[in-house]
Parts: structure tokens; sequence; C-alpha cells
């Protein structure tokens, strides 16, 4: 079976081999020399025949000998007619001018309607520069992944975090990449902001389902960010002031072939509480205030070596640091990712054949250091990949696309280190694990336009995994297809198969920066998932898109933990595993208006997701927390004048499924044991794992952005409102013993709800040069 | 001083934000099954003590639901004695049973121990243990800081031929009174070879340090931790899952043996 699909892949693509040429190069902005990813090329005398252009605004066009005439066109920009005379391969360069009324900033949009009815790809989901800046924000940090929260499919773990759980999926189940490299812990202040510094980031792109073949490693999602290309026509210096951060950017060219883009974004809060601290040094008892912040720092360089041969070298570190100053407990945990590759992309003389190599590296760590009594503690753990990849492209033919492929990493783990030391050495503790794996793996795919009403994709990944002993392969066969009723509406359907080898050991209900990475080994097997999803897509009047999508996902070997296992400080973690299988279902409706000055959509979702764990609850089937039975999403741009935005964004959800006690008891522990308040002989009894629903969630945010109009430069001041209406969505439910008049447990309870975010104002000024 | 004002101005919104984050709700919660809930302890020596009450609703009205009437057997290599439902209480360290027997246990580390609780309405509970030798505390030293202040280290021995659990309880000047030191330790540090484990500065010269070291069985253990989780599990949200291990089929709560070395020293 498999020996035939890739006998019916090569055929397939050359069977078509035909007298035909290629013409590429890059549509770009004329001012800043940026690419225009999605711009499109029309060949005016065969209708039907085009392309996009890709992420860098790259495209490649097989056309028939003879006079051709090309019509580009891109939103906002004047479009050009070109008269090509195809008699050899060749590469040509256009630039585009922005339309007059257009602001200068050179913006990145996604797909056009048109793109997403003819694509093959289900489930994926692109989110641009543009709409990000556009939307409110909690504390005014502009976030890319919040962003893709609103879209269906896609859920916040937890209130105001940028953690997303996909189609059911846990949080461990999506693949973070920038640029190509991994990143593990894509999150800064445990969880409430990305990584992503939006003065860096060109968009960002989720897939939730079909999958392509080179894509691999993680069960439910890939979420792939884009450096932003740097510019290439002159200097420019951004940045913004932020009630919380601040961010800057510098973007320019260093001579005609080398250009570069800067960007880095650091919290303030650290300044104050150390004001304070200063202040009250001198009084007795008091308590010091922990000093935290977090930056990030981006940077691109970009080398073209001719037109058909380019370099760009993309690097990431970001770190958060908490320190707790106090001359009894002092401690400082400092947590981070550093993501760095180097690309080389190739095109060949007659640009049927492109070339992408690169070499990644990735890590991400944490360390604790705390000095108490006598004590050092000295705990982390960490990650580090290094990375190969190869991918090449070739289009034997107009209607032909074959894609290949593979990758190796070597990865080094540094699982659950502890080392206490004292002055006393009878009294240390050192201990910890050091795994080294390697995974690889190879792909092919080709995307055949069989008519034009029906398309197919169709890819083969075969993955491995090596730890010692330890050794697994698997094939992960990925198909998809698009049937078109008409140009405006098309059918789709999907299937892929993902492999995850290496586990997140999540020792909370929330995502922590002390989660662990670990890997496969002879007890703990890969996790498998498979999805079959279907989509119609309809493009309405190319100002809506409508789309309804439905999904099942079947998980196996999901990892959990047992009852009362020990996640800290063990030096045989495997041991405190369980495996399980899932399933999540469910349809997702879309709709969104694409252009105008009011823009936006509208999302819902109706959903389930079960997990079940022989070593849980007896076998019996429950909901993990993030199941959510429904899911609106409603987004609104408006641009009320030229300089003038206004946004609102409103969600609401079923409540998380939480475990909650339902009863209690009182056990004293042990006869000799003086407890001092009665109340901490209370023994909560939890039913069943996730037994309680929380109220549900909803939650409006509002945004206004008025662009300045400045002798020189772009200026902008940002006004949000999150959580308009102050709704007090709960975070918590716990359970607080009720005291009489004189301070002294009654011996009765009452629940008590934590929430995170009331309403919150917030302001940011952002300015470019 | 601009600055000064500026921080005390965040400092007091922050408070005002936090306080406006927390709110008593109404939970509703499914209607709640009262349970039995067993806790034994059999000890060398001391009579058998036994309190069964059941579970309430989290927010039911306050009671010591004590359940009384119900019979109650301990049965070990194959003689069963039934304990009477004659509250207990022990002085020296004023907690209370409602079952107990007069009859001192005779440890046996050969045989297990099981127990057959009915109550009046029929229900029933079983649950088995079995006394393990106690591990020996080899010394206790108090080592002192600059200060003058003293923390105690206690020493004892690993088994390597078993998965060994203690709890160490360290208390100042009286041997039953508030903690000094309560840990519960495995020997996956340290499997084989000797622990050291100390308290935290908390005696000063002329006071004396009560340590008693329990050698716990596993599912004594695991009732132990995993009743710590659940209590931080009900207010923590980075706490992992509530769930109790229990021994005690049909209902909740523990049967346990203890098994201890106990030693006390005068700091000079």
């Amino acid at each position: 079976m498999k020996k035939c699909l890739l006998f019916c892949l090569l055929v397939g693509s050359t069977a078509q081999a035909q007298p035909y040429l290629t013409v590429s190069g890059q549509v770009s902005d004329a001012a800043s020399g940026v690419g225009l990813p999605g711009a499109a090329i029309t060949v005016l005398e065969r209708a039907g025949n085009g392309t996009r252009t890709d992420s860098d605004g790259r495209f490649v066009l097989t056309l028939p000998v003879g006079k051709q005439t090309v019509r580009v066109s891109y939103l906002g920009y004047v479009a050009q007619r070109l008269t090509l005379n195809v008699n050899r391969s060749e590469v040509i360069n256009i630039r585009l001018k922005a339309a007059d009324n257009q602001l200068s900033e050179v913006v990145v949009t996604g797909q056009s309607n048109q793109d997403k009815v003819m694509s093959t790809q289900t489930s994926v989901d692109v989110v641009d520069r543009k709409t990000a800046l556009s939307l409110p924000v909690v504390f005014g940090e502009v976030d890319l992944i919040k962003v893709l929260q609103l879209k269906p499919g896609v859920k916040s773990t937890g209130e105001g975090t940028s953690g997303i759980s996909v189609r059911g999926g846990s949080t461990d189940q999506n693949l973070f990449q920038y640029d190509g490299t991994t990143v593990y812990n894509p999150s800064h202040m445990f969880g409430f902001f990305s990584t992503f510094n939006i003065d860096a980031v060109k968009n960002v792109s989720l897939y939730k389902a079909g999958f392509p073949a080179e894509y691999s490693g993680r069960l439910s999602s890939v979420v792939d960010v884009t450096s932003l290309t740097p510019r290439d026509s002159s200097f420019h210096i951004g940045g913004g002031i932020g009630l919380i951060a601040s961010r800057l950017n510098v973007t320019g060219p260093i001579g005609n072939k080398i250009k570069f883009n800067v960007a880095g974004r650091r919290t303030y809060a650290d300044v104050f509480t150390e004001a304070i601290n200063r202040r009250n040094g001198d009084r007795p008892n008091a308590n010091p205030i922990p000093r935290y912040y977090f930056y990030d720092l981006n940077g691109r360089i970009d080398y073209t070596i001719n037109d058909r041969s380019r370099l760009f070298l993309s690097a990431y570190t970001g770190r958060d640091r908490f320190h707790l100053p106090s001359d009894v407990f002092r401690s400082t945990f400092d947590w981070g990712n550093t993501a760095v590759s180097l690309h080389w992309h190739q095109t060949s003389k007659d640009a049927r054949w492109n070339s992408h190599t690169s070499g990644h590296y990735a890590r991400y760590d944490y360390r604790l250091v705390s000095t108490f009594d006598r004590f050092t503690f000295n705990i982390g753990s960490g990650i580090a990949d290094f990375v190969l990849k190869e991918r090449v492209s070739w289009q034997p033919g107009p209607r032909h696309t074959v894609t290949f492929g593979g990758e190796l990493t070597r990865s080094r783990f540094s699982i659950s280190r502890v080392n206490i030391s004292s002055a006393k050495p009878e009294e240390n503790i050192d201990t910890g694990e050091k795994p080294r794996v390697w995974e690889g793996g190879l792909f092919i795919s080709e995307d055949w336009d069989i008519s034009p009403k029906l398309k197919l994709s169709a890819g083969l990944r075969w993955s491995g995994f090596r730890q010692d002993s330890a050794g697994y392969n698997a094939p992960e066969p990925r198909i998809s297809a698009r049937y078109a009723f008409s140009p405006s509406v098309s059918l789709k359907a999907s299937y892929a198969r993902m492999v995850q080898y290496r586990h997140l050991v999540v020792s909370s209900g929330a995502a922590l920066p002390t989660d662990i990475w670990y890997p496969s080994t002879a007890k703990i097997k890969p996790e498998y998932s498979d999805q079959l999803a279907a989509a119609l897509t309809w493009n309405i009047g190319n100002q809506f898109l409508l789309t309804n999508e439905v999904y099942y996902k079947r998980l196996r070997q999901v990892v959990d933990f047992k009852t009362g296992a020990q996640l800290f400080a063990n030096d045989r973690l495997e041991n405190e595993f369980v495996f399980g299988n899932g399933s999540a279902y469910g349809n997702e409706i879309y709709l969104e208006k694409t252009s105008g000055r009011l823009r936006g959509w509208v999302g819902y979702t109706l959903a389930w997701t079960w997990r079940t764990f022989e070593d849980i609850d007896g076998g019996r089937r429950f909901f993990p927390r993030y199941d959510r039975r429904h899911d609106i999403s409603v987004v609104a741009m408006y641009q009320l004048r030229p300089r003038l935005t206004l946004s609102a964004t409103w969600v609401y959800n079923t409540g998380n499924a939480v475990s909650l006690a339902t009863g209690r008891y009182v056990a004293m522990d042990n006869p000799y044991v003086r407890v001092e308040n009665p109340v901490d002989q209370v023994v909560p009894e939890f039913p069943s794992r996730n037994n309680y629903r929380m109220p549900p969630y909803h939650r409006l945010d509002l945004g206004f952005v008025y662009k300045f109009r400045p002798k020189r430069g772009d200026t902008d001041i940002t006004f949000n409102v999150t959580n308009a209406y102050n709704r007090l969505n709960p975070y918590l439910i716990t359970y607080q013993a009720e005291e009489n008049s004189e301070g002294e447990p009654t011996g009765r309870f009452r629940a008590r709800a934590i929430t995170l975010f009331p309403l919150l104002p917030s302001v940011t000024y952002n300015f470019r040069f | 001083m601009k600055l000064t004002k500026v921080t005390y101005v965040l400092t007091v919104l922050a408070g005002l934000g936090l306080a406006a984050c927390q709110q008593d709700i109404d939970v509703d919660l499914p209607p709640y099954e009262p349970k039995l809930v067993l806790e034994c302890y059999l000890e060398e020596g001391q009579p058998v003590r036994l309190t069964l009450l059941e579970s309430r609703g989290y927010l039911d009205v306050a009671s010591l639901p004590l359940v009384d009437g119900a019979t109650v057997v301990l049965s070990h290599q194959g003689l069963n004695d039934t304990i009477p439902n004659v509250p207990f209480v022990d002085r020296a360290t004023g907690k209370s049973y409602n079952y107990s027997s007069p009859t001192p246990i005779k440890t046996d580390y050969d045989s297990p121990y099981t127990l057959t609780v009915t109550d009046k309405q029929g229900r029933r509970l079983t649950a088995t243990t079995r006394f393990i030798r106690p591990v020996a505390i080899k010394s206790i030293t108090p080592e002192f800081n600059q200060n003058g202040e003293a923390y105690g280290l206690t020493k004892f021995d690993d088994n390597p031929q078993q998965k060994n659990y203690y709890r160490l309880t360290l208390t100042r000047n009286i041997r039953v009174d508030t903690l000094s030191l309560d840990a519960l330790l495995d020997d996956a540090f340290s499997n084989g070879e000797e622990i050291n484990w100390g308290s935290g500065y908390t005696f000063k010269k002329g006071d004396t340090i009560h340590a008693t070291l329990y050698h716990c069985t596993e599912d004594y253990y695991k009732f132990l931790t995993t009743a710590q989780s659940a209590r931080q599990a009900n207010v923590n949200p980075f706490a992992a899952s509530g769930e109790v291990i229990s021994n005690v089929r049909g209902g909740l709560g523990v049967f346990a043996t203890l098994t201890y070395d106990y030693r006390s020293v005068v700091i000079k």
C-alpha cells in the first residue's frame, strides 16, 4: 500500500512533463522592499492560470513558450501588468506601489478568500500583524497567539494566558516554531504573554488538521511563527511604550545585499518594586516585594547571494527572572528560550527546483536557586536541540508540485536536576537524569491539480526516535483533497496521522515554567493521533468567507500521571506516568468579513473531548480540563476614519471542567502529631477527575487606535479596555473556613471564587520613524 | 520623591484590583452521599484506637458525625477480636476515638491484620495492614549558627533491601507539641545509605529535641502524601490532582500500624 502511494506520487508527477518554462521572482513593496505574501499573479491569456506568492513574496509560475501577459495585484497596492516573452526560464522582481490612501506601514494579510476556497489545506488559520495590532489586548501587549485563541477550535487554557488547546489537545500537543526552530515554552509571566514580540513577527500560521508532511512531532497542532523580513530601502526605528513593557526595533539595509531587523522588549515593574524595597530597607520587619521582569531579543540578518540564492540568520532569546530579595529566604527563579536558525534558500536556473536547507538550535531551561537557613537549593530542568533540515520542492509541470526532504534532531534533556548543599556535606543531595535522544523524519508529498475542480495533496512521512535501547519508528500518512463546485464554493477533506515522541510533565492544572519535557523510553511509548476533517468553504462575493468544518480526532498512548505521583526530584520519573486514550470531535462554523471598513469574524464551535485512563477513576472516561461544549467568539474592527480604528472582541465559552471537592472529612493522620488549627485536619474529597463545570466564561474587550500625523514617521496611541463590563470570571474556586467574630473557626465552609482580571484599562504609545 | 509617590499609587491600585478579584459565589454541588470514614492505628502495647465517622458535603452544616453502633472486628492469624464502641481519650495527646479495645496490641511482623466494619445501615468497610520493623535513629545532633540558634540533625540508616518510607517529626521540649519538623520522605535519594535530615534553626541551648522516626508502610505513606496534596489542591490552582489514596475498601480513611523509634536530646 505504501509502495503504491509512492509510485502514484512519482508517476503522477513525471507523467505531466511538458515543454513549459518557469518564471520566478519576488513581489515586494516598492518603498521598503519587504516581500508581499499572497500577492496574486494572473495569466490573462489563460483563464484560471496563475499563482500566489509565498510567505516571503516569492513565486514560481510555469508558462508555455510565447508571449504572455500577467497581472500582479495585492490589496492596498496599485496593480501592475507585465508582458513576458517566455522563451527561457527567467527571474523577475516586481515592486508594487502602495495606493495613495493607504497608510505607509507594510501590512501582511493572510490568504485571500479565493485561496482559501481553492487550497487543499483544511483547518489552517493565519493571523497577521495588522489584525493583531488592531485588536484590544490585555495590558496593551499585542499578542499573536491570543488572536489565535479567537479562532474556532482554539481554546485558551486559562484566563488571560497564551496557552492554547487545539481541538481537544493538551498544551503539550502543540508544536510552536519560530522560523522553524522549536520553542518549548512559548510564554512569559506564567503564561500571560507569549514569547513572540509583534515587532519581530510577520505572521503566524496555525495548522489544526490536514498537516503538511514536513510537520510532525506533536499530536494536535503546528503553530508556525515567521519572523519579519527586514526592510531593504532605508533605516527605520520603531517601538512602543506600554503600561508594563516597552519595545524597540531597528530595521534597514547594510549595502545592497544585507538587511537586518533587531527588536527588543522588556517589562519594568521591577523598577518600581526596587524603589519600594529601597525605601523600606531600613524598616524593621519590612517584607521585600519580589522583583520580576522578562525580556525578548529578536534579530534577523538577510544576505542575498544572487537572484537565486539567499541566506538568513534568525535568532531569538528571551528570559523571565523572578527574584525574592529576602534575608530569610532568598530565591531567584529564571527561565527562558533560545532559538537560532540559519537558512539557505536556493532556486534552480529554470526555477523548477527550490531548496531550503537550515540548521537550528533550540534551548529551554529553568533554574531555581534558593538559599534558606543553611541550605542552597539549585533546581532545574531543560532541553536543547540541534537540528538539520532539508526541504526541496520540484515543479515537474504546471499541475504538479512535489515536495520532499528530511530532518535530524539530536536532543539533550536535563530532567529534575536537584542539588541541595549545606555546610554539612552529609545533608547534600544531588540527583537528576540527562538522557540524549535522536529523532528524525523523511517525507515526500505531492500537490496535484487533477482538474480545475479537483485537487489532491498526498504525502507520507516516516519518523523515527532512539534513546539508548528504546527505538521507535512510524509511518505518518497525510492526504487531503478539494473539490470545487464553483470558483467560490469548495468541499475539502483531510486525514493526518501525527506521532509525538516527547512528552510534557505537567505538574498542575496551570502551565508553569517548571513543567518538564521528557523523552519516550522503553516504558513510555510514543503518542499517536489520527484526525479526519471535512470543510465546506464559500467565498461570498469576495467580502465574506463562510466555513463549516467537522472533525474527529483519536488519540492513543496519551500521558498523564498516577495519583500521588512524585514529580519533583525523581530520578525515575517514567515510573510515574500512566497511559490512556482520548477522542475529540466537533463542528466549527466561521464567518469572516474580509474587506471594507468593517472587518472581523464570528466563530462558533460545538465540541466534545474525552480521556480514558485505566489508572484514573477506575477507567471511566472523563472530560479533560479544556473540554468546552460551546465556544463563541465575535471580533470586529471598524475603521471609523482613515486614522481611527475601533475594535471589539467578545468571547463566550462553557466553563472549564475542573476537579472540585464535593465532600470533606476529618483525619488526624497520626495520633501523636498535634495540629494547631482543627481546620488543618479537614481532608477534601474529590469524587472524580474534573467532576465540576465552572460557570460560563464571557468577556468583552474594547480597543481604540488613533494614528497621529507627525512630520516624520508614524505614531499611534492605543487604548484598551479589557473585560469592559467587569464580568468576574472565576479562575479558581476554593473553600474557606468560616470564622466567628473572635476569629475562631465555626466549622462551616463557604465557596469563594478568585478572579484574575476585573475591568482593566491600558494605554500604549507606538512610534516608527 | 515623585517616583516614590508613583510607586505608592501603583501599589494602592494593585491592592484595589486584587480586592475586586475575590467574591463569594454559590456553588451548585451535586447531592452528596455521606461515606464512612475509618481511621485506625495499631501500636505495640497500646489499645486499638479507632475513629469511625461519616464524611459530609463540603458546604453542609458543621458537626462531628461520629458513627456509633457499628460492628468492628479485627482479624489476625484466624482470630477475630471485636472492638467495642467504647470511647477512648488519650490523655497524653488529647486525642479521642469512638472505638477502642482494652487489650494491648502485640506486634506480629509476619501476619497481616484485617479490619472489618459493618454499620447499622449495612455499610461495610474492610482494610488490611501489617507491621514493619522500626528503623533506629542513630543520632540527633544540634548544630549551631552564629546567633546561638540550633537545628537538629537526625541520622538513620536506610535498608537497601526494600523500598522505605519515613515520617520524621521533631518537637521542642514537649514530645507532643507543635512540630518543628514534619518530613515525609522516601529513600529515592539515598537507597541503602545513611539518611541525614535536619530541621530549621528552631532550638537553643537548654532545649530538648524530641525526635520520632516513623517507618511507614507504603499504604500509610501514600495516604499521608495524597491527603496533603488534596488539602493543597483545595486552595492552590498550581497543585496536582486531589485524589486521596486509601487502603480502606468501601469508604475513606486509613488503617495503619505505627512503628517508630523515639529519642530525645538536651542541647548543651
